[in-house]
């Protein structure tokens, strides 16, 4: 018990302070020693009616009714608090809590509590109490917040007014854009797209109110971001640990923010064409296939021309702009993630090899079945997969195509959808233009994904000098990468090689394959030499007749033997159709043609008929590289007399073995015995891997190859 | 009340309020005595309803016939036997009747007429009770508590009028106290019923509570000059104050009502005692309970301590008492916020709980019960800190209808405190 003194002395004072700082000791007394909350409450009642103005003791009642968690009395006290104290300040604490539980900032009991006790309060304060707090965000240039909390006051009072909707929209732009974020992936967009767009595009009256300007503008940024999320390389988690999107949502909102990117562009994609009255029927619903929504779009552009025809408008409708936009890029991307998945992240792929689409180097040998095939595909729609169902009596077919596979099928499909959106995007001048522009903005050239599949789109297309460059361009591009990707590298190089050798720029093709050797070799296990090309499924390629292009596992193992018989075709090219060819550009084409022996043997035999009539034949690297059984008993039968008794000097140029023909120069005996010792050497070698020497012989004579192309 | 008409087997419609019928009551009796019960019952309740209805045209507490209709009731409702003939009623018909009567007075959309038939069938002339027979006071107690079981609003406001007409008499008390015990201290698992009674019937509850402050601000002894109500009514009583804060103060809320509502058995003509409880409400009852509370608790520690039951502690006896003067506090500024609001508009006078003579009186108690017991520092601080807030929000609402310079000399023989001090010195909002 206190003595008489002590209030007696506080009160000579006359301080209305010390008197109310009395109360709320003396109601803390009764609550901690008394164990009497009634009583405390008494004491602040009484404190309040003797002190209507001060704050103090309205303040200790409402923590009071906190600490007890009493909804409706700590509704009652703040709603008089904000009343009599509006200007204070010593509430704002208190109200910023309550606008953060009300954000979903903050999750715990008490946040509940805060929120609960705004509930409780009456719609006009709820308002005020909101308004206040986004001035105070404002004040303390917390813009995020601030914008966060206009949203609010839209979402709870202000349903039907889409022009402050608007101007929220744009302040939020206009801010991202001072803030000066390099990432889409940004506070501000994110608020933009996961919240106030689906509010806003939810009401009615939004797109009479806005400009035409204003919808394309927040169109723009929000496929930018969706784009930006779908296809970065490690995909952020949006579900949880962020907490824009923990934020209490309306229905829409939290649809986005739990389905895929994808499908949360086409989902907010239907939300504008509702709004802004497009026809939505150019859209599919989100979550459709790829080839499902292009033939939507396609049956709509058809029926759009067939009436506008009478009308005389010919540009499709902007919902089959934006429609085959969202299209293009998804496919695409989809094509470039089952490519190359380790880069691309693959989300839909459930494969981990990566393919590369080459064209096939002998269609000459097929082109009769191929001009048949051709013409039955004209009449089969799109359907443009082909299958080389009769590979198997046609021996000298090089490449052996599978049946296709529900990837291959996967790839086609994600291939022709992203060619046939190009295709309707580049249709027309208004489209071209948009799009052009938008690439440009969204700075698409440095997205890999989409430059991968320009290049296989131009590659596909015939259109070698582009191709070429965008393949340099991405190589270069993967140089200045530090992380240099060396199988991507590979797949390039070898695509650059496939267009320089049908450009017959025979030495750029060889030094792309070298190359692409070269990054083959670090990996290269010695296996058994599959001896064939295995296609996981093939396009026919637009431009020259009869182009097929297959596509390809991106192993090494599957990468070589096409690599093989690429630089064969080369030497073929180089050696046996030109008169001025050496005699080490011959046996390096001998060399090669073990590797698709027997089906090389008619051109060995030229090759042959030509060392027999020069008569001689100096090859140094013969005994290194040639094992072939049937290849060595054709070279011991040219020496003899049956054979035409051929001056050859196959012995290595820098062994032991020479040096000593050098001392015995002129004694043929002697050489007689070299070349048959090496030749029965080469006899017991005839098992060896031949895909293994090969792959010596291609990284060991680089230069020695190069330089039967240095002329051409 | 076609229903009723239906069963009548006289053509003739039965009309009590006409003069030829003493003529007419020993066919009438014979015939409802034919139909037994509950057909006759039936039928004497659609006279009655007729009856009450026409008497609206009388002068207040003048009505015609009124000794043939109260024998009729006694006979054919209550089946109180007059004459041998009669049946007895079992306790399940009893149950049916009671049931019944409910319906029958929730089906009565006129209130003055709805009071007067509560009141024809269980009022007396307020003293003495010689008209109220054991039978229709037991009747009485249980359709209350079926009233407050089925929440029925209709007679719980009839029986609030009927107690208001009794003013606290022995009957109404003895009908207060059997109730509380009842739903409070007999019946477990009934505490949620009582307590809706508040939100059911405030002037039901109004009248209850008087009612039962007059019964326990009865003199014991030097140690305890009232009796403490016990915890189980306290739990539930604090909760009708602290959720509804106007119901111990209603009268003060609808201005003075004149000292009896005349009806059936009382006449304009009644005067009411001059000590009049009903007049001041059970506020200074429920006062005198929470500022005397920690005197008596504090002197009969060990007395009370041995007679509480499991469910309450001393000290949560204690925290029920501080929860009922809080209660009365909240009361206090709630009713003079809301009379605020409608004063404004209408000009009506200041609603007042308390007069000097009420806080004379609590003061008084307080400086004696302080005197004649060795009562420890903490509860008597305790006891004048309810006096001191009592009187300062009291007077800051306007509740207590008086000016600190008379309330200042009561204060006198009071032990010093702080609070008290506070108040006393500071100068009051006028």
């Amino acid at each position: 018990m206190e003595t008489n003194g002590e209030p007696d002395q506080k009160m000579k004072k006359g301080s209305t302070q010390s008197v109310s700082q009395w109360f709320v000791e003396k109601s803390q007394t009764c609550l901690k020693q008394q164990d009497d909350r009634f009583a405390c409450k008494a004491f602040l009642l009484t404190a309040k009616i003797l002190c209507p103005h001060d704050f103090k003791i309205q303040y200790q009642a409402y923590c009071f009714e906190k600490t007890a968690q009493d909804v409706k009395q700590a509704a009652s006290i703040l709603l008089e608090m904000f009343k009599n104290f509006p200007l204070d300040g010593r509430l704002d604490d208190e109200l910023k809590a309550i606008s953060k539980s009300l954000l979903g900032d903050s999750k715990d009991t008490h946040a509940s509590f805060l929120k609960d006790v705004y509930e409780h309060l009456p719609t006009k304060i709820q308002r005020e109490i909101l308004e206040h707090c986004a001035k105070l965000s404002q004040q303390n240039h917390n813009d995020l917040e601030e914008l966060r909390l206009k949203l609010l006051i839209n979402q709870r009072f202000n349903k039907d007014g889409p022009k402050e909707v608007s101007l929220l929209l744009n302040s939020i732009l206009d801010i991202e854009k001072k803030e000066g974020f390099k990432n889409v992936a940004n506070p501000y967009r994110k608020l933009m797209v996961y919240e106030v767009l689906p509010f806003a595009l939810s009401m009615n009256k939004l797109g009479q109110h806005c400009s035409s300007k204003d919808n394309s503008k927040w169109l723009h940024k929000t496929m930018e971001f969706f784009i930006t999320m779908a296809t970065q390389p490690h995909p952020q988690k949006l579900s949880s640990g962020d907490h824009m999107t923990n934020i209490v949502l309306g229905v829409e909102g939290s649809e986005l923010s739990r389905g895929s990117p994808w499908v949360n562009l086409q989902h907010i994609l239907k939300l504008f064409a509702k709004c802004c009255q497009w026809e939505s029927g150019f859209i599919a619903a989100p979550g459709s296939g790829l080839g499902e929504s292009w033939s939507i779009i396609q049956k709509h552009v058809q029926r759009h021309s067939i009436n506008s025809r009478e009308e005389g408008e010919k540009v499709p409708p902007k919902a089959a702009f934006y429609a085959s936009l969202v299209l293009l890029l998804r496919a695409s991307y989809h094509y470039a993630s089952i490519m190359s998945p380790q880069q691309y992240g693959g989300s839909s792929s459930h494969h981990h090899q990566s393919h590369v689409l080459l064209e096939d180097l002998e269609p000459k040998k097929r082109s009769k079945k191929h001009k048949h095939t051709h013409k039955k595909r004209k009449l089969e729609a799109d359907k443009e997969t082909h299958i080389d169902s009769d590979g198997s009596d046609d021996v000298s077919d090089v490449i052996l195509p599978s049946e296709m596979t529900p990837l291959s099928a996967e790839i086609t499909e994600a291939f022709h959808t992203a060619m046939n959106c190009w295709r309707l995007l580049n249709s027309n001048d208004t489209f071209i233009k948009d799009f052009t522009w938008l690439l440009h903005r969204w700075k698409a050239d440095t997205w890999s994904w989409f430059n991968s599949f320009q290049a296989d789109r131009l590659f596909y297309l015939g259109e070698n000098v582009q191709a070429i460059s965008m393949l340099q361009s991405r190589l270069k591009a993967e140089q200045d990468d530090t992380a240099l990707d060396n199988p991507d590298r590979m797949k390039i190089l070898i695509q650059l090689a496939c267009i320089y050798q049908s450009m017959a720029r025979l030495a750029d093709a060889c030094d792309c394959v070298l190359q692409a050797i070269t990054i083959m070799n670090t990996t290269y296990v010695e296996g058994n030499p599959s001896r064939g090309i295995v296609s996981e499924g093939s396009l026919t390629g637009a431009g020259r007749s009869g182009r097929l292009l297959h596509i390809l596992s991106a192993s090494p193992s599957m990468l070589l033997p096409y690599c093989i018989q690429l630089v064969l075709l080369a030497f073929k090219k180089r050696v046996l159709h030109r008169a001025d060819s050496n005699d080490t550009g011959l046996g390096h084409l001998i060399v090669l043609m073990q590797y698709y022996w027997s089906r090389e043997e008619p051109q060995f035999n030229e090759a042959i008929r030509r060392i027999r009539k020069q008569g001689s034949f100096f090859y140094h690297c013969f005994l290194n590289y040639v094992v072939n059984i049937d290849i060595l008993e054709e070279f011991a039968h040219l020496k003899t007399e049956d054979g035409g008794k051929v001056n050859l000097d196959l012995l290595p140029s820098s062994s032991g073995v020479q040096r000593q023909r050098t001392v015995t120069r002129g004694v043929t005996r002697g050489g007689k015995e070299d070349f048959r010792a090496g030749m029965e050497r080469q006899v017991m070698r005839s098992n060896d891997n031949v895909e293994a020497v090969i792959m010596k012989f291609l990284m060991e004579e680089r230069d020695s190859i190069k330089l039967t192309f240095a002329d051409s | 009340m076609d229903a009723y008409m239906e069963d009548e087997p006289v053509d003739e419609a039965v009309c009590l309020w006409y003069s030829d019928i003493g003529q007419r009551i020993p066919a009438l009796r014979q015939m409802l005595g034919q139909m037994g019960y509950p057909s006759a019952t039936r039928t004497l309740l659609g006279w009655l309803h007729s009856y009450f209805e026409q008497c609206d045209n009388f002068p207040p507490g003048k009505f015609p016939n009124q000794d043939y209709v109260k024998m009729l009731v006694q006979e054919f409702v209550f089946y109180r036997a007059v004459e041998k003939n009669l049946q007895k009623m079992t306790s399940i018909q009893e149950l049916q009747l009671l049931e019944e009567l409910c319906h029958y007075l929730q089906d009565n959309s006129k209130l003055a007429t709805l009071h007067n038939i509560f009141d024809g069938l269980f009022g007396n002339s307020g003293h003495p009770l010689k008209d109220v027979d054991e039978q229709r006071r037991l009747a009485m107690t249980r359709l209350v508590s079926m009233a407050i079981s089925i929440g029925c609003k209709a007679v719980l406001d009839c029986v609030a009028v009927w107690m208001y007409n009794q003013d606290c008499s022995s009957h109404s008390i003895n009908l207060v106290d059997s109730i509380m015990t009842d739903f409070c201290d007999l019946v477990t698992g009934v505490q949620g019923t009582i307590q809706r009674v508040a939100q059911t019937s405030p002037t039901f509850t109004h009248h209850l509570l008087t009612s039962l402050m007059s019964h326990y601000n009865t003199y014991q002894s030097t140690s305890q000059p009232i009796k403490l109500i016990p915890p189980a009514q306290l739990d539930v009583i604090t909760d009708w104050i602290i959720e509804h804060p106007t119901v111990c103060l209603r009268h003060a809320l609808t201005g003075k009502p004149p000292s009896r509502i005349p009806s059936f058995y009382i006449h304009a003509s009644y005067k009411a005692s001059s000590h009049d409880p009903s007049s001041s409400g059970p506020v200074p009852g429920l006062l005198w309970q929470s500022i005397l509370s920690p005197l008596i608790l504090d002197a009969n520690r060990s007395q009370i301590q041995r007679t509480l039951h499991k469910r309450f502690s001393l000290h949560d006896y204690s925290l029920l008492f501080s929860k009922l003067h809080l209660g009365i506090l909240q009361a206090f500024v709630t009713t003079s916020t809301s009379e605020a609001k409608s004063t404004s508009s209408k000009g009506k006078s200041r609603a007042v709980a308390l007069t000097l003579t009420d806080i004379e009186s609590v003061v008084m108690l307080t400086v004696h019960t302080i005197q004649d017991n060795k009562i420890s520092g903490d509860a008597v601080q305790t006891a004048v800190e309810r006096i001191a807030q009592l009187l300062q929000v009291s007077m800051a609402t306007g509740m207590l209808n008086t000016t600190k310079e008379k309330v200042i000399p009561l204060c006198k023989e009071l032990p010093s405190n702080d609070l008290l001090t506070l108040i006393l010195q500071e100068k009051l909002p006028s």
